[in-house]
Formats: structure tokens, sequence, C-alpha cells
């Protein structure tokens, strides 16, 4: 079972939206899917129109005590599995804290699921804690959106100095543009410059789109309410070349 | 993971409609349509039902000219599929080899071996999806309803019946307990009997769970032993035709080697059966399926040096397994050259006559020699004794200078043994038949090991100077040197491991079961109860 998780210490970026995006393109690929909604605000679980309760909540999920099997739903997209978000994870870092090995926590709730699916998704809520310390060891790969500003881009920076400084195992990093809106200069210049400065960001960029915002209204991933809308071939783009970044990953 | 139970299958009769489904379900929940679909499915199997066996259900898209690739669809007990490509190198089989993704190669391979998927049934339908959900607009149970037709190869189609399908959702297990109840209590539907794959097989003539080599007669003690031949030689004779399409067309190696195991089987019979039979006859059939197994022998030897390629090249090391393909070319070169022969013997006259005259032999009045009317118990129960009498003194004067000549000759009359227990053991109480099985089966695999490795080696041997002649050949032969030296060593062990598996074969106990089984003084004991 291969790991991705959708992470940015800021908020509002995007990344919901890419861990359901992708999520759903993966399993319409037919890969046998899980998408952890880690996130208190339960997001991608309101979308996928599960309750954000897990029974146990997360201090039974991190000691063990809950199977994480055992508190699944399915979603409305065939071979696509959540494990849903839940309000303790808000108290997620303390109750890490309290564990043996607090960052390979996240890896050990997940690892029994690993015959059953071939693809996790982690939807990480906007921080730089303990619990992304975690996520960072359980991902093969975190994607990173980012909105083309200079001050995303420092964050980014920030990120990769972290991680390959305190990761032990670090992930690949696949980072892309989120939010683009092209009639401002400053996103096209970026857009254009950084992906030679960073090789990290891979060339496909999602476009500020309504469609991605009515995701709420449909509470469907945009790629199958509105699979021919510029959105939804952007996040075909991105899933495509995750894959190839983690086939890139495997060769080396 | 939490099981989701496996989906349930009814079948809707036609009086039943659509909107009364909607209606029975929709009282306390919403019931929305999810889309109409169609597909068209080739279900896959081995020829021998491998796939079908394994509780398995495999099934691909069919085959476009311009895709060489094959999406194929892999679904287990539980209702659970996993999609993969495949890359076929032929259009009429997919062998496990050839599924790209790992984990699903192993799987498949486990299940199948090296037998080639072949397509059974092709069935199209019109699938029209309903979402059961809650409150939240949430799909919380599936329901698919499918109208399929069986697509018969150049005769039309035939429609089978409307069939409802019930799929749990991950999580929402006691909605599908009530999609279950409204359906069965509030319309009556009933469950479906078969899966739909099977119900397609039968429309179209197909053997559900494939074909077996397994020469399952009933034989009665008192039977008449030429008759009971005669059908057991039948059954022989099917599986030989059975075999024999898939052999002329090399879709996997089993083919063949099912079929030399039929001829063999019933050359057995006609040897061992030879003082109850019509001597003419069974001495000219004889020679007949003696030629069969002649014109087939090459092909099958190189179809086992290919299978046992990787355990050749486990034998040398990496530095010197690299040297090896000019060999592993020269014997697929040698293979192709002998399946050619093969195969034109076996469409040829010779073997059309001589199956001809095989088949009239069996369906003829079938009159036995003097001994007509002796029951097939007491003379196969005789040979038994005999056969296996032969092998205890044989195999005692067998020790470490004993030439290889002897253990092949002992693994001959182990096979006779072999196939006699096999064919006709089902007239005894399996207790007493099993044991010598068991012994038997563990004596046979060290004499076949030995005389394996005799046979490699002599043939591989035979390559040197055709080897040392092509590109690369002079590395090769190095390193088949090491090959042989290791089949040498693996024959050494075999023929020192032949007294340990011999002992238990040979035993005391064994002899006296097969005495007080088998003699002569069972027989009369079993003739008199009659």
């Amino acid at each position: 079972m291969k790991v991705l998780a959708t992470y940015n210490l800021k908020g509002g970026v995007g990344k919901t939206s890419t861990a359901v995006n992708l999520a759903a393109l993966a399993a319409r690929d037919g890969l046998r899917t899980l998408l952890w909604d880690l996130d208190p605000q339960g997001s991608a679980t309101f979308l996928f129109r599960v309750k954000p309760k897990v029974r146990g909540g997360a201090g039974k999920l991190l000691r063990g005590s809950t199977n994480a099997g055992d508190r699944l739903k399915g979603t409305d997209v065939e071979g696509l599995d959540l494990l849903p978000a839940d309000f303790s994870y808000r108290h997620m870092d303390l109750l890490l804290d309290e564990t043996k090995r607090p960052t390979k926590r996240l890896a050990k709730v997940i690892a029994p699921l690993a015959d059953d699916y071939d693809l996790a998704i982690l939807d990480c809520p906007p921080s730089i804690s303990l619990v992304s310390e975690s996520v960072f060891e359980a991902a093969d790969a975190l994607l990173v959106p980012l909105i083309p500003t200079t001050l995303s881009v420092r964050t980014f920076e920030q990120l990769l100095g972290f991680v390959g400084a305190e990761v032990e195992r670090p992930p690949e990093i696949i980072a892309f543009f989120s939010m683009v809106d092209a009639r401002k200069q400053l996103h096209r210049s970026l857009v254009a410059d950084l992906p030679s400065v960073h090789p990290s960001i891979v060339g496909t960029a999602i476009p500020a789109a309504s469609d991605v915002e009515r995701m709420g209204v449909h509470r469907k991933p945009v790629v199958l309410s509105a699979p021919n809308s510029a959105a939804a071939k952007a996040y075909g783009a991105l899933w495509q070349d995750t894959q190839d970044r983690l086939s890139q990953r495997r060769q080396r | 993971m939490a099981q989701v139970e496996g989906p349930v299958s009814f079948v809707l009769p036609s009086d039943v409609g659509i909107d009364a489904v909607i209606e029975a379900l929709g009282r306390d929940v919403e019931v929305v349509a999810d889309g109409i679909a169609s597909t068209d499915r080739v279900y896959l199997d081995t020829f021998d039902g491998r796939v079908d066996g394994s509780g398995l259900t495999l099934w691909r898209s069919p085959s476009t000219a311009k895709d060489p690739t094959v999406r194929l669809t892999l679904e287990d007990r539980a209702g659970a599929t996993r999609s993969v490509i495949a890359s076929p190198s032929r259009p009429d089989r997919v062998l496990a080899l050839e599924v790209e993704e790992e984990a699903s190669r192993d799987r498949l391979e486990s299940v199948v071996g090296e037998r080639a998927l072949i397509g059974q049934v092709r069935v199209r339908s019109r699938v029209r999806r309903l979402a059961v959900c809650d409150a939240e607009g949430k799909t919380v149970t599936r329901v698919a309803i499918e109208d399929p037709t069986v697509v018969l190869p150049k005769r039309g189609s035939v429609a089978l019946e409307r069939r409802l399908h019930v799929v749990a959702v991950l999580g929402y297990g006691r909605a599908f307990s009530r999609v279950l109840e409204e359906l069965t209590g509030k319309i009556g539907l009933r469950r479906a009997a078969a899966p739909l794959a099977d119900e397609a097989k039968i429309a179209a003539g197909v053997p559900v769970g494939g074909v077996s080599s397994k020469v399952d007669v009933e034989l009665d003690p008192g039977m008449r032993a030429d008759h009971a031949s005669a059908l057991i030689c039948r059954r022989l004779a099917r599986t030989v035709e059975a075999n024999l399409p898939g052999t002329l067309a090399d879709v996997d190696p089993e083919f063949l080697h099912d079929l030399r195991v039929a001829v063999r089987r019933t050359r057995s019979v006609l040897k061992e059966m030879k003082h109850v039979l019509p001597p003419e006859e069974t001495a000219r059939a004889r020679a007949d399926l003696r030629w069969i197994q002649e014109i087939t022998g090459s092909t099958r030897d190189l179809d086992v040096q290919l299978q046992a390629w990787p355990v050749m090249v486990s034998t040398v090391t990496p530095a010197l397994a690299i040297d090896l393909p000019p060999l592993r070319d020269l014997l697929e070169r040698h293979r192709a050259a002998a399946f050619v022969r093969m195969r034109r013997y076996l469409q040829g006259a010779r073997f059309k006559k001589a199956w001809a005259s095989w088949w009239d032999f069996l369906d003829g009045p079938f009159v036995g020699q003097a001994t007509v009317g002796t029951p097939i118990a007491e003379v196969a129960g005789h040979r038994i004794a005999a056969v296996y009498k032969t092998m205890v003194n044989s195999g005692a004067a067998i020790d470490d200078k004993a030439p290889p000549e002897a253990l092949h000759d002992l693994r001959k009359r182990g096979k006779e043994l072999r196939y006699l227990l096999e064919l006709f053991g089902g007239l005894w109480p399996s207790d007493t038949v099993k044991p010598l099985v068991s012994t038997l089966k563990d004596l046979q695999d060290v004499l076949g090991r030995f005389q394996d490795d005799e046979v490699q080696t002599v043939y591989l041997r035979q390559l040197g100077p055709e080897l040392a002649a092509l590109p690369g050949g002079t590395d090769s032969l190095i390193a088949l040197g090491l090959v042989i030296d290791d089949l040498a060593s693996d024959q050494q062990r075999a023929r020192e491991e032949f007294a340990k598996n011999f002992a238990p074969f040979a035993a005391a106990d064994t002899r006296n079961l097969v005495r007080a089984t088998f003699g002569r003084r069972a027989a009369r004991a079993s003739r008199s109860s009659r």
C-alpha cells in the first residue's frame, strides 16, 4: 500500500479538494483506495456524506484499542473507503505525545490495512505539529498544494528544510500550484518560473474554479460532478504526475 | 478490515417490474437512479477450472484490434473486485505472468500456475444501477438490475433471466440487511441458485468447473474385467480428445501433459488387463498408443526442460546466469521444431486412422478372452499384488552400485502400480488403498527426481556442440557445465534417499496390507461373499 498525504502548513490551499479528487481518480483506475480524513473540521468526510464520527475517537485509534478497519465507511465512489474525521482529532497532538514513538503511530494505525488497499491518502489538518511529523513518517509522498504567492513559496521552502533535516525516512515531495488565477501577473510568473528552481514542483496547476468551490454543494469530487471541467482535467493531470513521480521514486 | 458482506443476487421474475422494486425499497429510504451501463464480459478460466475451483471469478473486456492490453477483473467470494492490466502475447489466452501488477500476478499465479486463462463464455448485459440512500443522500446499499445475454460464438445469443444484485457498502451492514428483508419479504424474490457466470456457461454448453482429467468411472467389484477396462479406456479416450485441441493450438503445456498421461494410463490398462482383452486388437492398440506416446515425447521433454529453467538458473551464480540465455534460446528453438513435428503427426492420417480404430475397438462387441466373466476386483487385485511384489523384489536388489536403468525400471513399475491404484483403487476401502498410495508416492518422488535428472543431463549434454557454435555459446557452455554438475549432485542425493523411501513401501506392514487386500485369498473371500 502506497501512502500519500495532502499537506500544507497553511489552511484553505486545496488540500482536501486534492485528497478527495485524487482518491476518486485512483478508485476509478481500479486501485483499492482508502482516504483518512485527519482534519477535525471533517471537510472530506462531509463531501462524502459520511457522519464525522469515529467510535472510540482518536485516543482508541492511536492506542490501538480500536481497529481502524472496523471504523471504515464505504463512499459513493466504488473502490474508495473512508476513515472518517472525528472532532476528537483536534487533540491528536496531545494524544500522540502520550504514546511511545509518536511519529510512527499513524503508520501503525493503518499498517493492518496494507493488504486491503493499494493506496491510502491522508488528508492532513493545516499545522506543523506531532501529527504532521507522524504523517511525514507514514507517507511515501507528500502532495503539497501551493498558492502562487511569495509567502506560500516561503512556507514551502520551510517545509522542504524541515522534512530534509528532521524526518528519518523523508517522503517524496510532490508540490503543485493550486487555486491559480491566470488573470494575476504574480500567479502567472510564479507558475512559469518556480518549477525550474524547485524540481519537486510538478507542471500541473489546479485553477481557481467555481466548480471546485461547488463541491461543497454537490458533495461530490469535481472529477465526478463536472468531469469535463478545467479543474477536473487538472486533477486528472495531477494524478498522472503523481503516479509518474512515484514510479520514478521506485526506479531510484 | 471490517468484513463487508458479499453481494446477494436474486432472480427478478418478468412480472416484477423495476418500479415495484423501487417502491418496495423506497418506503423508508430514498432510492435514486445511479445510471445505466452496458457491460461486455468474457469470463476466463483455465481448461480445468482452477479459477472457479478457488472461489474466484475472472473476466476480461473483449479485446480490440487496436489495444493489445486487456483489463482483467478478479472477484473474490466476498464480491471484492480487483482490476488489473495484462499484456497477452496471444489473443486466445492470458497467462498469469502477463499480468502487469505484481501482487495480482502472484495471486493469480498461485491459483492457475502455468495454465493459460482462456475465454469460457461471453456475457453482454444492460445494467441499471440504483442507490439506496440515507437521509444525508449517502449511498448505503447498491442495487443493480441486470439483463444478461450470453453471446454464442457464431450461433446468436441466449437471454438469461433478469437478475437483481444487492451490494453492501462498507460500514452500512444494517441498511444492507434491511434491503434484503424488503426484497425477500415484501416482493418475495428468490435468490439465484448459481452465479451468473455458471448460468451463462450452462447456456453456452461450457462445463462448469472446467474439464477434469480425473477418471471418475464408477466400477462395481463384480463387473466383468474386460467391460470395466473398456469403461476406463473410454473415459481416458475422451480425456485425450478433450486435450487435443489445446495441444494442437499450444495453449499451455498442461494440455499435452494431460493428453500423454491419459495415453500412458490407457497403455497401462491394456498391459495389465491383457489376459482378459482380445489379444489381436489389444496388441494393435498398444502399438498405436505407443506410437502416440513417441511422437509427443520430445515436445513434452522440452516443455519439462523449459519449466525447469528457473531452477536451472538458480543453481549457478548470478554472474554465470547471465551467460545462460543462448541455452534458453536453443531449447526454445528445439521445442518449436519438436512441436511442429508433433502437430504434423497429430493432424496426419496415421493418427486419425489409429484413433478411429481405437474407438472401433472400444465401441465394438468387446468380447474378452477365455477368462471372460472374471470380476474386475479379482483381476485388478491380482495385478496390484503382482506389480507390488515385483517392485519389492526389484527394489531390494538396488544398492549404491546399481545401474541407473535399475532405478528407471523400478519407476516404470511404480507408474503401473500407481495407475492401477488410481483407476481401480476405488474397488477397495480407501483406508487400505491410501496408505499404499502414500508410500508409493514418496518412493516415486525420489525415483522421479533421479530419472528426471538423468534425462535432463543426457539432453543438455548432447546440446553441447550445438551450443558452443552459437554466439556467446562458449560462455553458456561453461555455465551449462555447472548446471549439469548440480543435476549430478541432485541425482546422487536422490539415489542416497532411495533406501529411506523404499523401506516403508517394502515394509512388512505394507506387504501384509497388500496381501490381505489384493492377494488371492482376499479375492477368493470376496468372490464367496458375493
